[in-house]
């Protein structure tokens, strides 16, 4: 109890470090797109109907030593779902634990949900660094076409928001084309094209990240209850990256 | 500092004199005078003379104060010109039985006879023993019963230095098991502080510090960077003469050579033994053990492949190579190791080396650390450290020789090791070996950037600690040039650091933690990746994790 009333002590007052969030192996395939699932992440995205775990694990830079893993859970009822999730990164000279929680709302057309994140950063020198960090998230679904919008920002600093859209349209039964556009301040706009393509029982998926020009690519098998996804990037200076997920139905 | 001599006649004594140093006497020999006194004594008058046994009543001026005073408790040394003292003898010593006599404004202050003399006036009491290859002093310093044999026993030359110590601590460092030095697993020094004194120190405190060296030593010593504090613990307790107490100092190894070191922060009787440093080293130097064979076929010799991945040549002669026992071998080698070439060690260095590479230099190292067959209760065969000429570790390696085949030699996997050392295999050539040349399993490249990090997280937060992050590299021999770049975990391009096409070479660079177009980039972790490109073997790269701490 005393540490983690550390931590949180730690986290409010320090600087905001750099982003880096563990993804699913489908959002990694997928350009990265990550707004239009893990509904922690993203509190408008719709998640399915009852209750699944999920397990990831990513080689960040094999080279560099520097990987991640994370373990999540989602519900779904009705009219509300809930997803909670906690990663580790870690590298020769640091580690990096986070904490996210988030719920939501929803009807057949509309989500809102709320998370809130929180990371800690300890360096090999003695260092450490904390964050906390608030999502509000909307959705909307009509037909074959969805759209999910995402504010974030530092729990404990007055800063612009960051936004992120993402849409998805079914093109056909078997086929989905993704977008997602990130508008982060001091930055310039990022944005994300992928397309999915169902051919049971595989999923195969492409991408494309244009703020660091890397085709990703990667398929999901579903056996059961059981799904087993793989996405790679292949980044232009730094190469391979692959992710691992897999997900139980309960 | 004070002294209290027994029965002290004047205030000036000899209290030490080396007449017959090992070796040539001229030159080395010395005498010292104290002053046992309360107050200081003026030189002017002082003077030193030697007498000569065979011819008693006859006394040779030696040396002759003209000014400046000697303080209490200090020393004056009067010594031979291989003696580091601005006051030096007339004229050398005689070995024994000889006197000396110390006298100011024509009153005798003190005398020492050594050896068998028969003229009363030539010794206070008895005369002092004869010793050969040592001193005569007096012990404790400043005793004067007017009995000079009792007063003289043959001790050690100390110029300049007590002769006994009543309160002294002597610091030892002893350096973690260069075999097992690897990147991220936590490196244990320990420092032994024993009491060489003869009464009790009641406390005493430590401070340690770690130096890491600027890329690797050319000649001579390394160049270091600012030391940074290691955590020591509290006052010491008490130690008791002769005992001692270990402290134990920790840090994180990464790679590179970094000098450890200790001192004391408690004054005591002798400063020259307050502190200790040691050469520590995580990961190979320049000279990297490459490739070993450990079980020859019957009448072969064992051997040990040498890898030069620096970019400039190096003198081999010198080098130690020890096994486990610490049975150190000296490389006989008198040609330099090219950047890039490799060369065969081995006890006889005209033993026939089955598939040596054509042209591949032999060194001979002997005696032969004879390398194990077979595997220890702790899971490994042998461990080879290989030392350069300054004694610095230059590699240390483990391997474990379960499975092994006779006649086909262990490979290594990687240049550098993870926090879990560094992996050997058993050679897939077909001849079994790849003596002299580039290993058939893995190998590390003939290119090598030798990327060096300091320090790593750094802090740039403008106080003048760790504020920069030094990128040291070495643009490998065959290079065209260079580029270093910065990237944040989502693969984005935070900072181009530098980039140039000025071929093989040294390149150090410095980052603040900025990103192109002059932000701060936040705390978090980085990814430094330095490549550098060839006409003939296309591009290269190393990458490693790289952490910034803002407050």
């Amino acid at each position: 109890m005393k540490r983690a009333a550390c931590i949180v002590a730690v986290v409010l007052s320090g600087a905001a470090p750099v982003r880096a969030l563990v993804p699913n192996a489908t959002a990694w395939a997928q350009g990265g797109i990550d707004a239009l699932d893990r509904l922690e992440r993203s509190p408008g995205a719709r998640v399915a109907l009852g209750a699944s775990v999920g397990i990831d694990s990513w080689q960040i830079d094999p080279v560099a030593g520097i990987d991640a893993v994370a373990l999540r859970v989602t519900r779904r009822t009705a009219r509300f779902a809930m997803a909670a999730s906690v990663d580790r990164i870690q590298s020769p000279v640091h580690h990096d634990r986070g904490i996210t929680l988030g719920a939501q709302l929803h009807t057949h057309t509309v989500t809102a949900g709320l998370a809130l994140e929180a990371r800690r950063l300890e360096f090999t020198n003695g260092d450490h660094a904390g964050d906390t960090r608030a999502r509000a998230g909307f959705g909307m679904q009509s037909g074959s076409f969805a759209a999910v919008a995402v504010l974030e920002a530092p729990a404990n600093q007055r800063v612009a928001p960051q936004v992120r859209i993402a849409t998805e349209w079914r093109a056909a039964g078997a086929v989905r084309i993704q977008t997602q556009l990130d508008r982060e301040p001091g930055s310039p706009s990022r944005w994300r094209l992928a397309a999915a393509w169902r051919t049971d029982p595989i999923t195969w998926f492409g991408g494309y990240d244009n703020a660091i020009d890397a085709a990703t690519l990667g398929l999901a098998c579903g056996l059961g209850r059981c799904r087993i996804v793989w996405g790679a990037r292949a980044h232009p200076d730094l190469g391979w990256s692959h992710l691992w997920t897999c997900e139980w139905r309960l | 500092m004070s002294f209290a001599p027994v029965a002290a006649l004047a205030a000036l004594v000899l209290n030490e004199v080396l007449y017959d140093p090992p070796g040539v006497d001229a030159g080395r020999e010395f005498v010292e005078i104290l002053n046992v006194s309360n107050a200081d004594v003026p030189l002017a008058g002082l003077e030193l003379e030697t007498g000569d046994g065979a011819h008693p009543g006859v006394w040779r001026h030696s040396w002759s104060g003209t000014g400046g005073v000697l303080a209490p408790g200090a020393f004056l040394v009067v010594g031979g010109d291989s003696i580091h003292t601005p006051e030096h003898l007339a004229a050398d010593l005689q070995n024994g039985p000889d006197a000396l006599r110390l006298r100011q404004d024509g009153e005798v202050l003190d005398r020492l006879g050594y050896g068998a003399l028969n003229d009363a006036a030539m010794f206070e009491g008895r005369p002092a023993q004869d010793v050969a290859n040592a001193g005569l002093a007096r012990l404790p310093d400043g005793r004067d019963t007017g009995d000079n044999l009792a007063d003289f026993s043959p001790a050690p030359p100390s110029p300049g230095r007590r002769n006994q110590l009543l309160h002294n601590l002597r610091v030892t460092l002893v350096a973690p098991d260069p075999a097992t030095a690897w990147p991220g697993r936590a490196q244990r020094a320990r420092v032994t502080v024993r009491n060489t004194g003869g009464e009790t120190v009641p406390s005493w405190a430590l401070v340690a510090w770690l130096e890491r060296a600027v890329g690797e030593p050319v000649t001579g010593e390394p160049v270091l960077a600012v030391a940074e504090t290691l955590a020591t613990p509290g006052p010491g307790e008490a130690i008791a003469a002769h005992d001692s107490s270990v402290v134990g100092l920790e840090w994180l190894g990464s790679l590179g050579l970094v000098r450890i070191g200790a001192a004391l922060r408690t004054a005591d009787d002798d400063s020259l033994d307050d502190r200790a440093s040691v050469w520590v080293r995580v990961g190979p130097g320049d000279i990297v053990i490459n490739e070993i064979l450990y079980a020859p076929q019957s009448g072969a010799p064992e051997w040990i492949e040498l890898w030069n991945r620096g970019t400039r040549p190096v003198r081999l002669g010198g080098f130690t190579m020890a096994d486990a026992s610490g049975r150190r071998a000296t490389l006989r080698a008198r040609v330099d190791l090219a950047p890039g070439a490799y060369a065969i060690a081995s006890a006889d260095s005209t033993a026939v080396v089955a598939g040596i590479a054509f042209g591949t230099p032999r060194i001979e190292a002997t005696p032969w650390p004879s390398l194990n067959d077979s595997d220890n209760d702790a899971g490994y065969a042998d461990t080879v450290v290989l030392r350069d000429s300054l004694g610095i570790v230059a590699d240390a390696i483990r391997y474990a020789a379960a499975g092994g085949e006779r006649g086909r030699s262990i490979e290594r996997q990687s240049v550098e090791p993870t926090a879990r050392g560094v992996a050997w295999v058993p050679s897939t050539s077909q001849s079994g070996t790849t003596a002299g040349a580039k290993n058939s399993v893995n190998g590390p490249p003939r290119l090598d950037p030798r990327l060096n990090l300091a320090p790593n997280p750094f802090s740039p937060n403008g106080d003048g600690h760790d504020d920069q992050l030094w990128i040291r590299a070495e643009v490998p021999l065959g290079a065209s040039g260079f580029r270093a770049e910065v990237f944040d975990l989502d693969g984005r391009c935070r900072r181009r650091r530098g980039a140039d096409e000025l071929g093989p070479g040294s390149r150090e660079l410095a980052w603040d933690g900025g990103a192109d177009g002059g932000a701060s980039l936040p705390t978090g972790v980085y990814v430094l990746r330095f490549e550098w490109y060839s006409k003939s073997e296309g591009r290269h790269q190393v990458r490693r994790a790289v952490g910034l701490v803002r407050p």
